[in-house]
């Protein structure tokens, strides 16, 4: 049973790394066809811990921000990013700030 | 007699599957840390862009980089920009040490430029007024280095709100910059020390650089 120690605790080690590393993981929430209307705004629709909240329209402006706080809106081609200094419990949003519709990419971490 | 190699074989059933473990952890610790982290450590960003003079400034930034997870990030006294960077902002988003302080002809709002990780160019901005929630909070626009001639621009929208102030940042030789805003209005905006701000009453549609006097 002694002999089992060494295996057991680098197992939990890296359990306890891996989770650490996963939760510090940028999430994507909104990607793979999804489609937002001319000033529609996207929700994830429940919270998360997060501080940055990050999107990409697919050659279409995009704002990205975190609900009920802010978001910072972009042009046509440009990334959108926006940061909170710490970690929140909050929902990630994406609006499509352009006049026509398309898809769009969200991420938080 | 056979002893030795009893425990020989004891001690390899133990350490053979912790060799298993050890490399399956390496291995994950690697694909968990994506390209971006190891894109970080061997991609260094393009030589700043002649193209943005501001890039060079000297000033201090004001802008202290900090851990989100740490205290220091909550005391913060204004927006902090995070600290080893992982996922988008690393790969696309601004590089710490090129951050500059841009002047910005508007009251309530710091600005930054910064070279993006893919070698174009990124703006940031902050109001001086922290968000509902209590932090403040740092809008940022970044585009890759096909698109440094037509510079980027970032409109900061508190919640609730339909327009708010805008930062942009424009290549040498651009004087203004034309503003098209929802509804039919514009502004033409000039261009000083790389950057040009307003405060729209609408959102921006478009716009349009001005090269030239």
């Amino acid at each position: 049973m002694r002999r089992l120690r060494a295996p057991i605790l680098i197992a939990v080690v890296c359990s306890c790394v891996f989770a650490a590393l996963a939760l510090a993981a940028r999430t994507e929430w909104a990607g793979n066809g999804y489609h937002l209307a001319s000033g529609q705004s996207g929700y994830l629709n429940h919270k998360v811990s997060l501080y940055l909240s990050e999107g990409k329209g697919e050659d279409r402006a995009v704002c990205a921000g975190i609900r009920s706080y802010e978001k910072s809106c972009v042009g046509r081609g440009s990334y959108a990013l926006y940061d909170l200094s710490f970690y929140v419990n909050g929902e990630p949003e994406l609006h499509n700030h352009d006049g026509e519709a398309g898809y769009f990419h969200g991420w938080y971490e | 007699m056979d002893q030795p190699r009893n425990r020989s074989g004891r001690r390899r059933r133990v350490w053979v599957p912790a060799l298993v473990l050890s490399v399956g952890c390496a291995v994950a610790v690697l694909l968990s840390s994506t390209p971006t982290d190891l894109a970080r450590a061997s991609a260094t960003p393009a030589p700043a862009d002649s193209a943005y003079p501001a890039l060079e400034n000297t000033e201090p930034t004001g802008l202290p980089i900090v851990d989100p997870a740490s205290s220091a990030a909550a005391a913060a006294a204004g927006p902090t920009f995070p600290a080893d960077p992982s996922g988008g902002l690393a790969t696309h988003g601004p590089v710490a040490e090129t951050i500059r302080r841009l002047a910005v002809n508007l009251p309530g709002v710091s600005a930054w430029i910064a070279q993006s990780a893919e070698g174009g160019v990124c703006v940031l901005a902050s109001r001086h007024e922290p968000t509902a929630g209590g932090p403040y909070g740092l809008g940022m626009s970044c585009v890759p280095a096909a698109l440094l001639s037509s510079g980027t621009y970032l409109e900061l929208q508190r919640a609730g709100a339909d327009s708010g102030v805008v930062v942009g940042v424009a290549p040498e030789g651009v004087s203004a910059v034309r503003v098209s805003l929802t509804g039919g209005a514009g502004e033409t905006v000039p261009v000083t020390g790389d950057a040009w701000a307003l405060e729209a009453g609408a959102q921006v549609e478009s716009t349009q650089n001005v090269i030239g006097g």
